[in-house]
């Protein structure tokens, strides 16, 4: 439940997309409540605990950044290159005494390790997985190699870093180190729920769909890795403020892999869990040195026990989460409550799409023949004309020109392989050699990216649902909305497609429930037109009716438009006010469904020619 | 010049490495960056079993069946509990592979200086005043021979073909019947058994304590890198030419701090351009 | 972030008021600890003596030394220890990291030693050297990494060290094995060029030669074969190493390249019994070093009693432990021309004003003293590996 007043119509509370409202109260107290935590910690901790409580901090802070990486489904094997960067660049500002004292070298380390953050992001836009993977190593292999020749300034002299007075005690060290985590945990949450932190979770599952729903996956990569880059460059400043002279053998491309490891290990996906990371890494050696094991077994007995760990279907972080809220909302007494928490909870409360949907889907009376939409002769919401696309000697597209006009529905039918996907990419912005032009309400959009071509109002859904995992269904849908929508928006335009509540974690939905989400995401852009790629390809026959039905009335009800490719004849002839028909990459016919579905071409083409009428 | 040749030896060695990474990846789908690791120990074993007065056959032989089996070990965990998991959390897997052995090998042998049996010796010709060896011929040529086989046997054999399956698509596979783990853990096997064989040849030219093996890994990665994973022969090249640009760097003063800086760069500007396509992740 | 720039910080903001105050706390305190010291010599109080040392992470074989010198300081206990007074001995990690090496030594003199002995860090000196002098503790390392342990006033190491080390060499190249054609090779870290390049200039001033091919800029784990072949173009007879690790490729180059008759020589640390089995597969390569110290397994008694010792209390017997065990006998050495009782300030004392003491196994005498700077010892006794085994080469100790 929220807390406060009651949500209108096209009132959004707290959280989500550009715009305003992204501190809540429950962000208020979280904040009070580390920061709580970080001056009882430095009352109770003796001075070794503190050193080393200062430790943890680096090392969370550093994993903050990972996570969010690594919540993108990028691999980074740097992230403690950039911290050394930054502490590189404090130990230098401190060398020369350039202006604004240790605060202001940290944040310049942070800044400098960003930009270095920022040029490894422009390497993700064409390398991935695995591959972006090992640049990332190579790189950290690379400030390894340099660094450890060049070595840190001022520590062949043994000048330490300069402390202000305020921060002069382990004490006070640690205050201000834990602050700092405090601070840059909630950016990181903050972030995540931003736009640009939900298109990086949506990039996990799939670039495409990222990009079909209006986010440019350039920007969110470049964005991503300057965050991570400049949370870990300020981490590495406060550690080099600590120990005053840094090695290089601190930031080794060995304990980048091992921070990783720990990283996936613990599912440090959000800043508690990134604590918890940085407590391991540092508590467990020193635990083991205390009951008289070896150090030197410490490195073998972490590796060891991280397989079993990273077998484990829910990562320690995401359990202590559950735990910490479940506890919480025990002690608050109101299920599905948290008022706060003791971590830094970042998912946004989950509207409660039953009450509150409205029972408003249609305007007035649903015309009989549904997608007939407005006469000829108006300028059609998608002009497509004289697309070609070779993939050498093979067309894959000749000459294909197609029409939908404003509020109308329409169906592009035609024998597997016959190039319908490929027109959609090619409209969409996917392909890009090709010739022809693409229109959307008059405005052309050649040459635009698929990103840019969505927000420009021509959305699809694909034929592989593209819904990402990793986020639920109302994040997903306010994020393709790419508006301020309210929870009653969210929760009609679910009703109206008979998808599953907004509260619906994707990774627990059927196919056939993830198709209908990316159809109520697609209608909730309100784009002008909307491409349709096979939607009901594992519904069953109630449902598939049921959207064919719904279709008609959101079309009027969102002002959109609809290309519909499918291979349900039936569905065809029942919503489609005109169909077009594509074999071997050329239209073959063009009309209403009747006429279309009877014509011997269109049998031949379907069922081979020996069948004739 | 001279500098270049004399960094060929390594480069041979990297130049395997990288070539056996993108086979390695190509096949099952998986970097490991715990192999040069696991072969290492099986190699020190080797050294240390050589030093107690085996015969050098037999100390070899233990050698490889020790890396033969830790990394079927590591292949078995792989397939049996990580199979089809995403790229983040099997690369944890084999860091974590990377670390367990790394702290075995401190546990087990310290930091004591261990001596190599020279397996083959000779110089085979020169360059330019700098003697090539017989082993970086022998590097030179495995890595050749791998890079012409693994494509072939992939294109032509009905064996590639299901590895190409199981890589590709390993739910599929198994679908067909095609069962993915006994392929999957024959080539982490081989794998070791290969690298394992080359670490033992190379030692006693390359810093060989197990610290410097294990982290060989990063300048193969780096060879493998240069060809996308995917492309073999620029593996090939990428190794040598790493380990050539090092040497020739490494002599001038001005150049050695960045002797890892420069092939790093132009390894990346080549990496992109082969790349430049590679706009969107999946196929639609 | 020391205890020292804590202290420097706060008596800058103190007032005159507060220099009173202080002067007042600092008699008062000087009286309690006469008073408490009298008190301690009249009961069986430990001395306690600590070390820092390298424990975690590949450095740590070197904190075998530091077992040496606690072997030695258990049998001094098993024998009745000091005026009845036993030795504890605290060893603590280093980690490697600065700050870290920096807490134990506060941590050590929090807990009241009166000397450190027996280190084996590479961080020690460097971090904790002003900390040393302001708290009056005397450190005597066994092996003495950096040059600040060569050049600090309240340290005295009992090792040659790598920077005098190399000097060695290149004198004994120079002055035994007559060759003029003399090469080195530096690792690159941070602080090692200006102090070779002060050793190199000592040693050019007294052969009246140059090095042939030097070069300082390796890696710690090199690719030796673009050096061997520049220093086959200088015509290198000889190479100095000072690094770490295994030189067995550095013989496969020279094999290699076609110069295996490069005498290599390197420093006291490859005096062990590994090395020399590295060295039996290339015969032709002469590979020689030195013992910095009266050879651990040579038929002497006091060596003898040194392996004994070793063996007793389950120590690794080689010249890293050698040297701590040689630390603490010069420890205990000097602590035996204290008359009064053994606290840090009379050790400190005893130390600053000591005459060189003869220490078994050490062959210089140990000294320390008030000097700026202190190397007791720039001796070695040089051996050549062969066929497996460390043969001796100088008839006797030969110096710098």
């Amino acid at each position: 439940m929220r807390h406060g007043r009651a949500t209108g119509p096209g009132r959004t509370w707290v959280h989500q997309t550009a715009g305003g409202g992204l501190l809540a109260r429950r962000d208020a107290a979280g904040i009070a409540a580390g920061a709580a935590l970080v001056l009882i910690a430095s009352l109770v901790l003796n001075l070794t605990s503190l050193f080393d409580g200062i430790t943890v901090v680096v090392t969370a802070l550093v994993l903050v950044g990972l996570g969010l990486l690594v919540g993108g489904g990028i691999t980074c094997l740097c992230q403690l290159s950039f911290a050394a960067i930054g502490a590189y660049t404090v130990s230098q500002l401190s060398l020369w005494n350039a202006p604004g004292a240790l605060l202001g070298w940290i944040v310049a380390g942070g800044l400098a390790a960003g930009v270095f953050g920022l040029l490894i992001g422009l390497t993700a836009l064409r390398l991935r997985g695995v591959r972006l993977a090992i640049l990332t190593l190579a790189f950290a292999a690379l400030t390894d190699s340099v660094l450890s020749v060049v070595g840190f300034p001022g520590a062949a002299a043994m000048t330490e870093v300069v402390r202000p007075g305020y921060l002069m005690s382990t004490r006070q060290y640690f205050i201000f180190a834990g602050l700092a985590l405090v601070a840059g945990g909630f950016a990181a949450v903050v972030f995540s729920r931003s736009r640009t932190g939900l298109a990086l979770r949506c990039m996990r599952s799939s670039e495409r769909a990222t990009a079909a729903i209006g986010c440019s996956v350039a920007r969110t990569k470049l964005i991503a890795f300057t965050f991570a880059a400049v949370l870990a460059g300020i981490a590495g400043g406060i550690e080099a403020g600590q120990s005053g002279i840094s090695v290089e053998s601190a930031f080794a491309p060995v304990q980048s892999l091992s921070l990783l490891a720990l990283a996936v290990m613990i599912g440090v996906e959000y800043a508690d869990a990134a604590v918890l990371g940085g407590l391991v890494a540092t508590v467990v050696p020193n635990v083991l040195g205390d009951i008289g094991v070896s150090p030197t077994y410490a490195l073998m007995l972490f590796g060891a026990g991280a397989v079993p760990a990273l077998r484990s279907e829910v990562p320690p972080g995401e359990q202590l989460r559950m735990t910490v809220r479940a506890w919480l909302r025990r002690r608050a007494g109101r299920p599905g409550s948290a008022p706060g928490g003791a971590g830094h909870a970042a998912t946004p409360p989950e509207p409660a799409a039953a009450g509150a949907a409205s029972a408003a889907v249609a305007g007035p009376g649903q015309p009989a023949r549904p997608g007939a939409g407005a006469p000829a002769g108006q300028r059609a919401a998608l002009q497509v004309t004289g697309v070609e696309v070779r993939f050498g000697a093979v067309t894959a597209l000749d000459e294909v020109s197609l029409e939908v006009r404003p509020a109308e529905l329409v169906g592009l039918i035609g024998p597997n392989g016959a190039g319908k996907s490929t027109l959609v990419d090619v409209v969409t912005g996917f392909l890009v050699p090709h010739r022809g032009s693409v229109r959307v309400n008059g405005a052309c959009l050649d040459g635009l990216p698929p990103h840019r071509r969505a927000r420009a109002g021509l959305r699809r859904t694909f034929q592989q649902d593209r819904v990402p995992l990793g986020l639920r269904v109302g994040q997903y849908l306010r994020l393709a909305a790419a508006r301020a929508v309210s929870d009653a928006e969210i929760a009609e335009a679910l009703e109206l497609v008979g998808g599953p509540p907004a509260g619906s974690p994707a990774a627990l939905l059927d196919v056939g429930s993830r198709r209908l989400v990316e159809v109520a995401a697609g209608f909730l852009g309100r784009p002008g037109v909307l491409v349709l790629d096979e939607p009901t390809a594992g519904l069953g026959a109630d449902a598939k009716e049921h959207l064919a039905g719904r279709l008609a009335a959101a079309i009027p009800r969102y002002g959109t438009s609809v290309l519909l490719i499918e291979h349900d004849l039936d569905m065809i002839r029942a919503a489609c006010g005109r169909v077009y028909v594509l074999d071997y990459g050329r239209l073959i016919a063009a009309g209403p469904p009747a006429e279309v579905l009877a014509s011997d071409a269109v049998s031949r083409a379907y069922l081979g020619d020996k069948v004739a009428r | 010049m001279q500098g270049f040749v004399s960094g060929l030896g390594l480069g041979g060695v990297y130049a395997f490495l990288g070539v056996y990474l993108c086979t390695m990846y190509r096949l099952i789908g998986v970097v490991s960056l715990g192999m040069t690791a696991v072969a290492g120990f099986g190699a020190t074993i080797t050294a240390i079993l050589h030093g107690d007065g085996w015969p050098t056959a037999a100390a070899c032989a233990a050698g490889l069946g020790v890396a033969a089996s830790a990394s079927a070990a590591c292949g078995w965990i792989m397939a049996r509990f990580f199979a089809g998991a995403s790229v983040d959390k099997q690369s944890a897997v084999t860091i974590a592979f990377l670390l367990t052995t790394l702290g075995a090998a401190q546990v087990a042998f310290g930091a004591t200086v261990q001596s190599f049996p020279a397996v083959i010796q000779g110089r085979a010709f020169a360059i330019g005043g700098v003697t090539v060896t017989s082993v970086t011929l022998v590097c030179v040529a495995a890595a050749l021979a791998l890079a012409i086989a693994v494509p072939l046997v992939i294109r032509h054999t009905a064996l590639g073909t299901r590895l190409i399956a199981i890589s590709e698509r390993p739910a599929t596979a198994e679908l067909l019947g095609i069962r993915t783990s006994p392929v999957a853990i024959s080539v982490w096997l081989l794998g070791g058994v290969l690298v394992a064989l080359l670490l033992l040849l190379v030692a006693p030219s390359i810093p060989n304590d197990s610290a410097s093996l294990a982290l060989l890994i990063v300048p193969a990665c780096t060879a493998a890198l240069v060809g996308a994973l995917r492309r073999l022969g620029w593996a090939l090249a990428g190794g040598l030419a790493l380990g050539g640009v090092q040497g020739s760097m490494s002599l001038s003063k001005a150049w050695a701090t960045w002797s890892e800086a420069v092939p790093m760069v132009v390894i990346a500007a080549v990496l992109l351009w082969n790349e430049r396509r590679e706009v969107w992740d999946a196929a639609r | 972030m020391t205890m020292t720039s804590a202290i420097r910080a706060r008596t800058r903001r103190a007032g005159p008021l507060a220099a009173v105050g202080a002067a007042l706390l600092a008699v008062s305190v000087a009286a309690c600890g006469s008073s408490s010291s009298t008190a301690t010599t009249k009961s069986d109080a430990p001395i306690p003596v600590g070390a820092i040392a390298t424990i975690t992470g590949f450095g740590n074989y070197f904190s075998q030394a530091s077992s040496g010198a606690q072997a030695y300081l258990d049998y001094i206990n098993s024998t009745g220890g000091i005026g009845g007074r036993k030795f504890t001995y605290t060893l603590v990690d280093d980690k490697q990291t600065p700050s870290t090496a920096a807490q134990d030594a506060q941590q050590l003199a929090a807990a009241g030693d009166v000397a450190i002995v027996g280190d084996a860090s590479q961080l020690n000196c460097e971090v904790n050297a002003k900390f040393y002098a302001q708290s009056g503790l005397i450190d005597i390392p066994a092996l003495g990494f950096t040059p600040p342990c060569y050049s600090s006033t309240s340290i005295s190491p009992v090792d040659i060290g790598l920077f005098s080390g190399l000097e060695l060499d290149l004198v004994y190249a120079w002055q035994r094995m007559h060759l003029t054609r003399i090469c080195a090779l530096v690792p690159d870290q941070p602080g090692y060029a200006v102090a070779m390049a002060s050793k190199i200039a000592a040693w050019e001033k007294i052969s009246h030669l140059k090095l042939a091919y030097y070069n300082d800029t390796l890696p710690a784990a090199p690719n030796y074969t673009p050096y061997v072949v520049s220093m086959k173009r200088a015509r290198c007879q000889a190479v100095v190493v000072a690094l770490p690790g295994t030189v067995q490729p550095l013989f496969e180059a020279l094999g290699d390249q076609g110069v295996p008759s490069m005498a290599v020589l390197t420093l006291a640390t490859s005096y062990d019994a590994a090395a020399a089995q590295v060295a039996k597969a290339y015969p032709k390569t002469p590979f020689i070093t030195y013992s910095q110290f009266v050879p651990y397994g040579a038929a002497t008694s006091a060596a003898v009693m040194f392996r004994k010792i070793m063996t007793t209390y389950k120590v690794p017997v080689n010249a890293t432990s050698e040297a701590g065990y040689i630390a603490a006998e010069a420890f205990v050495a000097g602590l035996k021309t204290i008359k009064g009782p053994i606290t840090r300030a009379s050790v400190t004392k005893a130390f600053e004003g000591l005459s060189p003491i003869q220490v078994p196994l050490l062959n210089p005498p140990y000294t320390f003293g008030s000097a700026a700077a202190h190397q007791s010892n720039t001796e070695g006794l040089f051996f050549q590996a062969k066929d497996g085994a460390w043969t001796q080469l100088s008839a006797g100790f030969v110096g710098i």
